[in-house]
């Protein structure tokens, strides 16, 4: 982890270590529903108010909070146009494995390239402290990932280049 | 081998396996850009036809292709090709010379044509001979490369076409990084890119397509040191357009795999967050099992 990163971070950390805790809270509008209030938003009163979290215009976080439920949105840092198709391949991918990631959503918040969903039975079967470490660890890998895939990109436009002009020479 | 190889290997094969057992063939098989071959015993067995149809035949059987051919292949060639196809070679069975050479030489029909309007701008600017001001070959449907001798170079531009707009921009580095080489390995041609407007050297030249989406010009300057070694040439510069294809698609294939191996990772991260079962069975001092609740 870039030592720039760890302040950012370490706020998400904070956030999200206080506003995970949830309970079990069955909906006051349709009797023997459990929804999560945080999606479905039917009262007022059950849902917190939002917290943004941006380090620039592209890289920032939403944390949505409610009575059983919490939404975390993630943007990707974009720096340029290889890193939009690096973080859309790797939304991609891992939204085609959503089972397997049982907190994450299957469509992005708005604005947002990634989203989990952490109900009250999330974390009631996980440790929360192992959750917030997920994210956070998911933070810093998707980051180091794309920066780590375009700089093995470059290198392998230079090696194919002097290897095709190094027979005309 | 980064490089791509200009001799088919199905065909090589083919023509070898065709004097080694007495197998009656009709096949098909294709190569880079669009290139279809055929592979056909005659019936009395006596004899292979190999025919080859490619998009820009027409243009490069009259730019040079025609002549190169029949000096490469001689009698081989068959006057009128097969219904289809462009060109025809018919390799006789009683064929008694060294058939592996026979074999490369019939499987390297595609590069012999293909590097035809090469090998005459070449030779022309050696010879000083007076040369059409630029050739335009329509090698894929909506590809194209041009060829213009100016003085002692000549200049070589491509067309290329992408499919998917991520591969414009994956392109992008990759030419750059052509660009580049030239400050490092001296001798080299010169390259320059464009993604979106033709160069100046196509002002004025009938059918570019000029501001189309996912096109780009990729102009490469070849100098006397090039045109002096015209063969090579020829094979390196006709494979460039196959040549960064590939190597997007290996690139794409890399971060693909890289990426799999990540979420493997993440999802073991997750999974660190779920507490282990608490292991329910124990024994009792005297053997049995006491299940807990």
């Amino acid at each position: 982890m870039s030592t720039a990163q760890v302040p950012y971070l370490n706020c998400i950390r904070n956030t999200l270590t206080a506003s995970m805790c949830l309970q079990n809270f069955g909906s006051q509008i349709v009797e023997r529903h459990n929804k999560p209030e945080v999606e479905v938003k039917t009262s007022k009163e059950l849902v917190l108010n939002p917290v943004i979290i941006a380090r620039n215009k592209n890289e920032r976080v939403l944390i949505e909070t409610s009575i059983n439920s919490i939404r975390i949105s993630v943007s990707i840092k974009k720096s340029d146009e290889v890193d939009v198709i690096l973080a859309k391949k790797f939304v991609r991918f891992l939204q085609q494995r959503a089972e397997n990631f049982i907190i994450l959503r299957r469509k992005p918040v708005e604005g947002y390239d990634i989203s989990f969903l952490v109900t009250n039975f999330h974390t009631e079967n996980m440790f929360k402290h192992k959750l917030v470490d997920f994210i956070i660890q998911f933070m810093e890998d998707i980051d180091r990932e794309i920066s780590d895939l375009k700089l093995t990109l470059n290198a392998r436009g230079r090696i194919v280049a002097s290897e095709y002009l190094k027979n005309f020479a | 081998m980064l490089l791509l190889e200009t001799h088919n290997r199905i065909l090589y094969d083919e023509v070898i396996s065709h004097f080694e057992g007495d197998r009656r063939v009709n096949n098909i098989f294709a190569d880079f850009d669009g290139v279809k071959f055929n592979v056909q015993t005659s019936d009395d067995k006596s004899s292979l036809m190999v025919s080859v149809s490619l998009h820009a035949a027409a243009d490069l059987l009259k730019n040079g292709g025609s002549a190169l051919l029949k000096s490469v292949y001689g009698d081989m060639l068959q006057a009128k090709p097969e219904g289809g196809y462009d060109v025809t070679l018919v390799i006789q069975s009683s064929f008694s010379g060294n058939k592996e050479e026979l074999a490369k030489k019939v499987s390297l029909l595609k590069r012999h044509l293909v590097a035809a309007p090469f090998l005459m701008v070449f030779e022309g600017i050696e010879a000083k001979k007076p040369l059409p001001e630029i050739i335009a070959i329509n090698y894929r449907t909506d590809e194209t490369f041009y060829l213009k001798p100016q003085g002692d170079n000549v200049i070589v531009i491509f067309d290329i076409a992408f499919k998917d707009a991520d591969d414009v921009i994956l392109s992008k580095i990759f030419l750059q990084s052509f660009v580049d080489v030239r400050k490092t390995i001296s001798n080299v041609p010169s390259i320059t890119f464009s993604q979106k407007d033709p160069p100046l050297e196509l002002k004025g030249v009938k059918g570019v397509r000029a501001g189309q989406a996912n096109h780009g010009f990729v102009s490469f300057v070849l100098f006397p040191a090039h045109i002096k070694k015209p063969q090579e040439s020829a094979d390196l510069i006709q494979t460039f357009r196959d040549y960064l294809h590939y190597h997007i698609k290996c690139a794409k294939g890399y971060m693909h795999t890289s990426m799999r191996n990540r979420v493997e990772s993440l999802i073991q991260v997750l999974n660190r967050a779920k507490p282990e079962p608490v292991n329910t069975v124990k024994r009792t001092i005297t053997g049995k099992f006491f299940k807990q609740n």
